[in-house]
């Protein structure tokens, strides 16, 4: 009986998480069809443009600001025991194009915007919203999910790109202004080490991260109904979703890192 | 017209419909009667296409829906609004851009002719002066009507309601009765209302349908379902209306 038992747990748990995985997949290929079949949603786009990115912008600047600050501060006491407190403006420069900013913007803009759209979708998904627009011959990806996946994709590089200047100005104020190094030696190393192959990797991870945290965040929203009723059910899938978006940018990020390297 | 025949559905096991068969004419409205969680909103969900079933099939007028895809289904979906239990109204978008919503997507008119249709649909459901409000500010009642109004604006051939009348007093209950009422005899659309409002329904029923235990255990007019003699129909029809006679 035992055995049978254990049998049945992993059949039905296997079952569960292929069914997840293909549910998942199916609403990412139909959002991605839906991407390139007007009519588009134009201005619905703009105002998710606006919700994810701009108001994004504040979180931005002050996580960027201090990532950089404490990069500063790390990596300076680091280098200056090899006597390598000249590269200090390229490291930090390196590493908040090539990983932290994409990475750290995409993590802030999950825990900000994200989650928000996965509550936003749950709730209009348990209030019969969405099946308001099924009933009138609407498709609800085009409406809900469309503009925030092409909002995420144009937004996320631009945030990232804030978090890498900001940061880089961050490490700055400490290495320059507290730590005595020379503006010129900062900056003029930056320009040497830096590659414009640097910059577009950093594209490429925050445009994926973008369609990653579009993709997780409104499908937990749009099938909130399958983790419980009412409010607990949209709150479980607001953790679900971050949760969720954060774990796979991070394996996302080191998958592509290593492919780039 | 709709013919349901043999509809059959279970969730994780638990059959809520086990063979529900029902006709329904054009321009009538009928009223499907039956305990809560008796499964009547699932029943209209399969019959806006929103659910699959797991046997048997729903034709509207004379097209099997359960097959058809999505395309083929808006297509169908075009002759059909349906009135939410709660209103279903977007809740980021104010009266008037809720029930201009099916048009502005829909149609190609001017703003202008949108915007006095529009007026005169929430004047027909009482609403003038609460264009500008958003759902959250409004009654329940008047989320209802205004999702009536909503429903209406497109003129469809058929208007689903469900459970319309469900947390509201007396009054409103009455109110929102005479709109469906004032509003079908305007219209004539197939109107189907789910309801446990005995005996308020009756009054705007032209036949009734009850469901128990997954299927319809009688159909008749008004008339016919308060004399009837199934002891389930009279347990549920009986007791309140000899309270209301009285």
């Amino acid at each position: 009986m035992g055995v049978e038992r254990l049998i049945r747990g992993m059949g039905a748990s296997t079952l569960h998480t292929v069914r997840g995985v293909g549910g998942m997949s199916l609403f990412f290929i139909d959002t991605v069809r839906l991407v390139f079949t007007p009519p588009f949603k134009f201005l619905r786009f703009i105002k998710q443009v606006r919700f994810i990115g701009a108001r994004s912008v504040s979180v931005i600047v002050l996580t960027g600001a201090f990532t950089g600050m404490v990069l500063a501060l790390q990596l300076f006491y680091t280098l200056r025991k090899f006597g390598s407190e000249a590269l200090l403006g390229p490291a930090i420069a390196l590493s908040l194009i090539r990983e932290l900013g994409p990475v750290l913007a995409a993590l802030m803009v999950t825990g900000r915007a994200g989650s928000a759209i996965t509550a936003e979708i749950g709730i209009m998904r348990i209030s019969e919203q969405i099946d308001a627009l099924t009933s009138m011959a609407l498709n609800p990806l085009r409406y809900l999910v469309v503009p925030n996946l092409a909002a995420a994709i144009v937004a996320f590089p631009l945030l990232a790109a804030i978090f890498d200047v900001v940061g880089i100005y961050g490490g700055y104020a400490v290495a320059v202004k507290m730590l005595g190094l020379s503006s010129g030696t900062y900056f003029s190393q930056m320009e040497h080490f830096v590659l414009m192959e640097d910059i577009m990797i950093g594209v490429y991870k925050s445009t994926s991260f973008g369609v990653i945290v579009a993709w997780v965040c409104c499908f937990k929203g749009y099938t909130t109904e399958d983790r419980g009723f009412g409010a607990e059910g949209v709150g479980r899938s607001t953790t679900e979703a971050v949760v969720m978006s954060s774990v796979f940018i991070l394996i996302w990020d080191y998958l592509i890192g290593s492919f780039f390297l | 017209m709709i013919e349901i025949i043999d509809l059959e559905k279970s969730f994780g096991g638990q059959s809520v419909l086990r063979g529900v068969n029902l006709k329904i004419g054009a321009g009538e409205v009928t009223a499907i009667l039956g305990k809560s969680g008796g499964g009547k909103s699932v029943l209209l969900k399969h019959i806006i296409g929103l659910m699959k079933p797991d046997k048997g099939r729903i034709l509207i007028n004379g097209t099997d829906i359960t097959g058809l895809g999505i395309h083929d289904m808006d297509k169908v979906r075009e002759k059909f609004a349906v009135v939410f239990q709660f209103g279903a109204l977007f809740d980021s978008m104010t009266v008037f851009e809720n029930v201009a919503f099916p048009v502005v997507e829909k149609k190609r008119i001017s703003m202008h002719d949108m915007s006095e249709r529009v007026m005169l649909m929430l004047e027909e459901v009482g609403l003038v002066g609460m264009e500008g409000k958003y759902p959250s500010e409004i009654s329940g009642g008047m989320r209802k009507r205004a999702a009536l109004a909503r429903a209406l604006i497109m003129e469809p051939e058929i208007i689903l309601f469900d459970e319309p009348t469900t947390g509201l007093d007396p009054i409103l209950l009455d109110q929102i009765h005479s709109y469906i009422k004032a509003t079908h005899s305007k219209y004539g659309f197939t109107g189907i209302v789910i309801s446990h409002e005995v005996p308020e329904i009756f009054d705007i029923a032209d036949r009734v349908a009850v469901l128990d235990g997954g299927v319809i255990i009688e159909t008749g007019t008004p008339a016919d379902i308060r004399k009837s003699s199934n002891p389930v129909v009279r347990r549920f029809v009986a007791p309140r209306a000899v309270e209301a006679a009285s």
